[in-house]
């Protein structure tokens, strides 16, 4: 239970650190000073407001989210496995960009360079596909759900490829977009992001125990008096339209939302009222943490940060699966 | 006593071409209420419709009168509740925030726990002799330590009428006994409990009504001295038994 306080803390350091690194090193006084108005140093003071604070405060943002998304949706869908990502809400974002680049080429339309609009109509589309194969009658079947999302993931992923192939362009900036990237976000990503997450995460709160009875299955959850088909639909959605919110502005990043919420829980329980604000915290922590290392490891290049969440993700998941408690 | 649970005509069918079919079926306040009969008989199906889990085609069931179509989730999980015989979730919860659910019809959507929910936690942990188990974690437990925590949590519920799904299944004798004795507790404190049993003989001890389910109908009903007998248990089973007529009736087979 000691650990619970210790992450606030945690947190405000790791915001800290993450502002000072980058491919200009700026000391954690500096940083310090510029947060708080006393510094005169007007590069460090632009680097930090203009550059660095927006990313960290995007990828704490998308951490938060994606963390409460994959910890809700592994619950509702009885399903500890899931990440958001593999829903196919990713690789429907991701097929909306290249298509929009695609596009762009072929007609050079202004429009069709405004990436943000076709990816999120194909992130939305993608997760409401599988919503659509898995009804039957009033019923939402969450095996199916989880199968069709997989199913029409990997329907567009393959897709996407095929497009690339057809453009035959230089395809360094989409492999970094298709991998994730916090690079160049500004204040307005920040703002269009940060209200779904806010909603998101208060609503999924606000369900603490009907997300516990769902974790104990379907049917025992409407023994007691649960919803459960409004509940699965409701978050559902939300949870993705939040996703497509964030792949739109980001890319796929995949593991956090798979990863942190059983770290999470490891760490205060299975109960959903400590896991959700443990995940939210925790996927602020890291996620930022694996940008800063995505951008400071080969400084001047940028990695994609999907590739430092992969590596440092997989690992950790073999370890969580081969230590203590399955499942938790 | 008042009829609290009715069903009328009630017409069920799966898409493997099981039906139940129920002409008439009552449950009154305080009874113990035993569904007997083989596997694939029908008795969960028709617990399952109680609770308004499964859906029936045809027929009309009235629970304190009211029409279960036309209740909410939430108003029936203040009236019935059912014990499964095991269940598993994907966390390994503590089995107090496993209890917890079950205080969700008594709450407002923007309500938390609070002591009075706790206190019935701990009441209910006591009543089946799980006294301070409030902290172990679900999957440290026994089969019939599992079994008692979902007993509890149907206890924490508050509701009516308790169901119970075959709760003895894959007991060995001394932990039969043990939830035997809880299920005897819950008719002592005034619940009304529809189980369905495999095991005659417990059925028979501690139930005042029985209804022997075949083929989705009620080939049979009444008190358990009237059911145990050797021609009805027979059709039911299709097996030769041999019945003792002690007090309680027993079943040898």
């Amino acid at each position: 239970m000691r650990s619970r306080g210790i992450l606030p803390f945690l947190f405000i350091i790791f915001v800290l650190l993450n502002l000072s690194f980058g491919s200009v090193r700026i000391s954690f006084i500096e940083v310090l000073k510029v947060l708080l108005g006393l510094s005169k140093d007007v590069v460090a003071k632009r680097i930090i407001f203009d550059l660095r604070l927006p990313r960290v405060v995007s990828s704490m943002i998308v951490g938060s989210g994606l963390a409460c998304i994959g910890n809700t949706f592994q619950g509702l869908l009885k399903n500890p496995l899931i990440d958001p990502y593999l829903l196919g809400i990713s690789a429907g974002a991701s097929f909306g960009t290249v298509l929009s680049l695609f596009l762009g080429e072929l007609v050079g339309t202004f429009w069709f360079k405004k990436l943000y609009i076709l990816n999120f109509l194909f992130a939305i589309l993608a997760s409401f596909i599988p919503l659509m194969i898995a009804k039957r009658g009033k019923r939402v079947l969450i095996t199916e759900l989880v199968l069709a999302g997989v199913v029409i993931g990997t329907l567009f992923s393959s897709a996407t490829i095929l497009l690339i192939v057809l453009s035959r362009r230089n395809i360094t900036h989409i492999s970094t977009w298709l991998f994730g990237s916090f690079s160049g976000l500004g204040w307005d990503d920040v703002m269009v992001m940060i209200v779904p997450t806010l909603i998101f995460i208060a609503i999924s709160y606000v369900f603490w125990n009907e997300l516990n009875a769902m974790a104990l299955g379907e049917e025992e959850a409407m023994v007691s008096g649960v919803n459960t088909e409004r509940l699965k639909v409701f978050l559902y959605v939300i949870g993705s339209l939040t996703t497509a919110f964030f792949v739109s502005r980001t890319g796929a990043i995949g593991f956090i939302g798979l990863i942190v919420p059983h770290m999470a829980r490891r760490i205060v329980g299975a109960n959903y009222k400590h896991s959700i604000p443990a995940s939210a915290m925790m996927g602020g922590i890291i996620l930022p943490l694996c940008d800063t290392l995505s951008r400071s490891l080969f400084s001047p290049t940028e990695l994609p940060v999907g590739v430092i969440t992969a590596l440092l993700g997989a690992p950790m998941m073999i370890f969580l699966l081969k230590s203590g408690v399955k499942n938790v | 006593m008042s009829e609290i649970l009715k069903i009328i005509d009630l017409r069920f069918k799966y898409s493997n071409g099981f039906s139940l079919i129920i002409e008439n079926f009552s449950v009154e306040e305080g009874d113990f209420v035993g569904l007997i009969g083989p596997n694939g008989a029908g008795k969960t199906t028709l617990l399952k419709i109680i609770l308004g889990l499964l859906k029936p085609l045809k027929g009309k069931i009235e629970l304190f009168g009211k029409d279960l179509k036309k209740m909410k989730r939430k108003e029936i999980a203040r009236k019935i509740t059912m014990v499964s015989q095991e269940f598993l979730p994907i966390y390994d919860f503590k089995v107090k925030d496993l209890i917890l659910t079950s205080r969700i019809p008594h709450r407002g959507m923007f309500d938390t726990e609070n002591e009075r929910d706790l206190e019935i936690v701990r009441e209910s942990l006591k009543m089946v002799g799980l006294k301070d188990f409030e902290e172990r974690r679900y999957w440290s437990l026994s089969g019939g330590e599992r079994r008692r925590v979902l007993i509890a949590k149907a206890l924490a519920q508050e509701t009516d009428i308790i169901v119970l799904d075959e709760l003895t299944a894959h007991l060995d004798p001394k932990h039969i006994l043990e939830i035997a004795e809880v299920l005897k507790k819950l008719a002592e404190n005034g619940k009304t409990v529809i189980s369905a049993f495999h095991n005659i003989n417990i059925a028979s001890k501690i139930c005042n009504k029985l209804v022997a389910l075949k083929n989705g109908r009620i080939i049979a009903s009444g008190r358990p001295e009237e059911l145990i007998k050797t021609d009805v248990l027979e059709e039911l089973y299709g097996i030769k038994l041999k019945v003792l007529r002690e007090i309680p009736p027993q079943v040898l087979f």
